[in-house]
């Protein structure tokens, strides 16, 4: 509150804000991402290869736009003339947020290869790491807003709530393994599943990455 | 004259001051800090020293115009026009404290202007409408002037100081123009803020000019030292993407603005100078430097200032008149 009347903290201030508005529809195009992936692996599942393909493909529009997004934030971090204080973790911020689209475009890709059909074990394991990570995007879309609008202890108990999740994943992906290898798949079948499962925990752990910067921010911030 | 009614005023007035101090001495300085050409303590004592010179040497221009040529407090029944400098300073420090408090950018000039009036309005004072809209008219202008400034002198200096120092002594020289043209920002700062807090103080007679400035001056010291050093501190931890030529080109161009406003006894807000002489700065390079949205919030800030604080002074005096006169 205390430099917030000079004219430089208040600008520099308000390009934070407005660094962190264009951040929320950042995630906001990161969440439409994840729930695509989460649109396809349930049309994996349930075997409707028209459904998984066309989500797929609108997991690579929301990207895209994520990446558009990204862009315009690098962009507004790097040539404004006033900087936010917090202009290297907004960096960080930006660049680590955008982490997440791009594995969840991988791990799309790699779903679209799949043309096997898994047991009943594997799809059930990748439903629930598909679960766990809209849970944890979810939570992490919550911290971002409490952080938008100065709430700094809302913002750090999602934090908690995503690294929680991020604990979840792991032991998932621990289970979806498993299940991989007793489930007696083709080469390329087994590659591919390993691939995808490495990538669904790998988006978690992206999701936990950004929430910890989100974390730090509030934490200065207060 | 009650003394309780004279001590309050002086004590708003002061707080006024201090509130200058705290804020605003960082845009003198504050680039010269996070550029590492001064240190914090280097610049503090800089900022203090100027800015009192400012106050003192020619703050009066603009003391004249808050205590006379807005409203004549001084030709005003004696304790009418302690009232009126009391409610004056009140809403134009209750202003500022809100106005801190909700983190919204105002001037105190602006604010000052608007209370005055609006004190004046309340008891049927002759309000010198043509300085007003002379005043408003500066206003507008100042942003714009120091842009036009800001974008001329750095269109000539980073071309012509690469072209005539020899290399090695580059830094150095730039370095000291920046410390340089930054005193002068602080003295012009000085010179021009100071009416805002002893300005009515000095047109209800309760003090003398001169006395006016020297305690103006002091609680602008005093807002330096107990806070402004830490608004400084956190410009000068990067907030400003400026090199020191821009640095240089732009504290120039807003110090020149702003003294020829005081010297003409226009208070104008120092704030929306160094802005406009960033903005021109930046235009050079072809630099985003404030976007749309921050853009308006600020605008409606600076364009509610005067109304809001007019309207609290005219609403409070009117309310104690009443009283004073039952």
């Amino acid at each position: 509150m205390r430099e917030t009347r000079n004219i430089f903290s208040w600008l520099s201030k308000a390009e934070e804000n407005s660094i962190f508005q264009d951040a929320q529809k950042h995630v906001e195009e990161t969440y439409r991402t994840v729930v695509h992936f989460s649109e396809a692996v349930k049309a994996f599942i349930e075997k409707d290869l028209k459904a998984k393909t066309a989500a797929i493909e609108m997991v690579r529009e929301s990207e895209h736009l994520a990446d558009m997004l990204r862009l315009k934030m690098v962009d507004e971090l790097s040539e404004s003339l006033f900087q936010p204080p917090d202009r290297e973790d907004l960096m960080h911020f930006v660049l680590t947020l955008d982490k997440i689209a791009d594995w969840t475009s991988s791990a799309a890709r790699i779903l679209g290869f799949i043309e096997q059909e898994f047991p009943q074990s594997v799809l059930k394991n990748m439903s629930s790491a598909s679960d766990i990570i809209i849970s944890s995007i979810s939570k992490l879309k919550d911290a971002i807003e409490a952080l938008a609008k100065n709430n700094f202890k809302e913002a750090i108990a999602r934090y908690e709530d995503v690294d929680r999740l991020e604990h979840e994943a792991d032991e998932q992906k621990k289970l979806l393994v498993e299940a991989i290898i007793h489930a007696n798949l083709e080469p390329v079948g087994l590659v591919l599943s390993y691939q995808l499962a490495e990538y669904m925990e790998g988006i978690t752990d992206k999701i936990e990455d950004t929430a910890h910067l989100v974390r730090r921010i509030a934490i200065r911030a207060q | 004259m009650h003394l309780l009614l004279i001590y309050l005023t002086v004590l708003m007035g002061l707080g006024v001051g201090w509130s200058i101090g705290a804020n605003d001495a960082a845009n003198s300085l504050g680039t010269a800090v996070g550029s590492k050409v001064r240190s914090l303590r280097q610049a503090i004592i800089l900022i203090s020293v100027f800015g009192f010179l400012g106050a003192f040497l020619q703050g009066s221009y603009v003391v004249k115009t808050i205590g006379r040529d807005i409203v004549p407090i001084d030709e005003l029944d004696k304790n009418l026009a302690a009232y009126l400098a009391l409610v004056a300073s009140f809403s134009a420090c209750s202003w500022v404290v809100l106005a801190t408090y909700w983190k919204m950018p105002i001037s105190t000039s602006h604010s000052i202007v608007g209370a005055v009036a609006g004190a004046g309005l309340a008891i049927g004072a002759p309000i010198k409408w043509k300085v007003l809209l002379d005043i408003f008219i500066c206003w507008i202008f100042t942003p714009l002037g120091s842009a036009v400034l800001g974008y001329v002198f750095y269109r000539i200096f980073r071309n012509l100081f690469v072209r005539i120092i020899p290399g090695k002594y580059l830094n150095k020289v730039v370095s000291m123009l920046v410390t340089i043209s930054g005193c002068y920002v602080a003295y012009s700062w000085g010179a021009n803020d100071v009416a805002n807090s002893v300005g009515v103080v000095a047109g209800a007679g309760i003090l003398s000019p001169n006395v006016c400035v020297i305690l103006g001056g002091a609680a602008i010291i005093v807002g330096i030292m107990t806070w402004g050093y830490k608004v400084i501190e956190t410009i000068g931890s990067g907030i400003t993407n400026l090199v020191p030529i821009m640095a240089f080109s732009a504290q120039l161009a807003s110090a020149i603005n702003v003294h020829i406003y005081t010297v003409c006894g226009i208070p104008v807000s120092t704030s929306h100078s160094i802005v406009g002489a960033v903005v021109g700065v930046g235009m050079v390079k072809g630099l985003r430097v404030i976007n749309l949205r921050v853009m308006r919030e600020i605008v409606v800030c600076w364009l509610v200032t005067p109304g809001v604080s007019g309207l609290m002074s005219f609403l409070i005096l009117k309310l104690i008149m009443l009283f004073v006169k039952a």
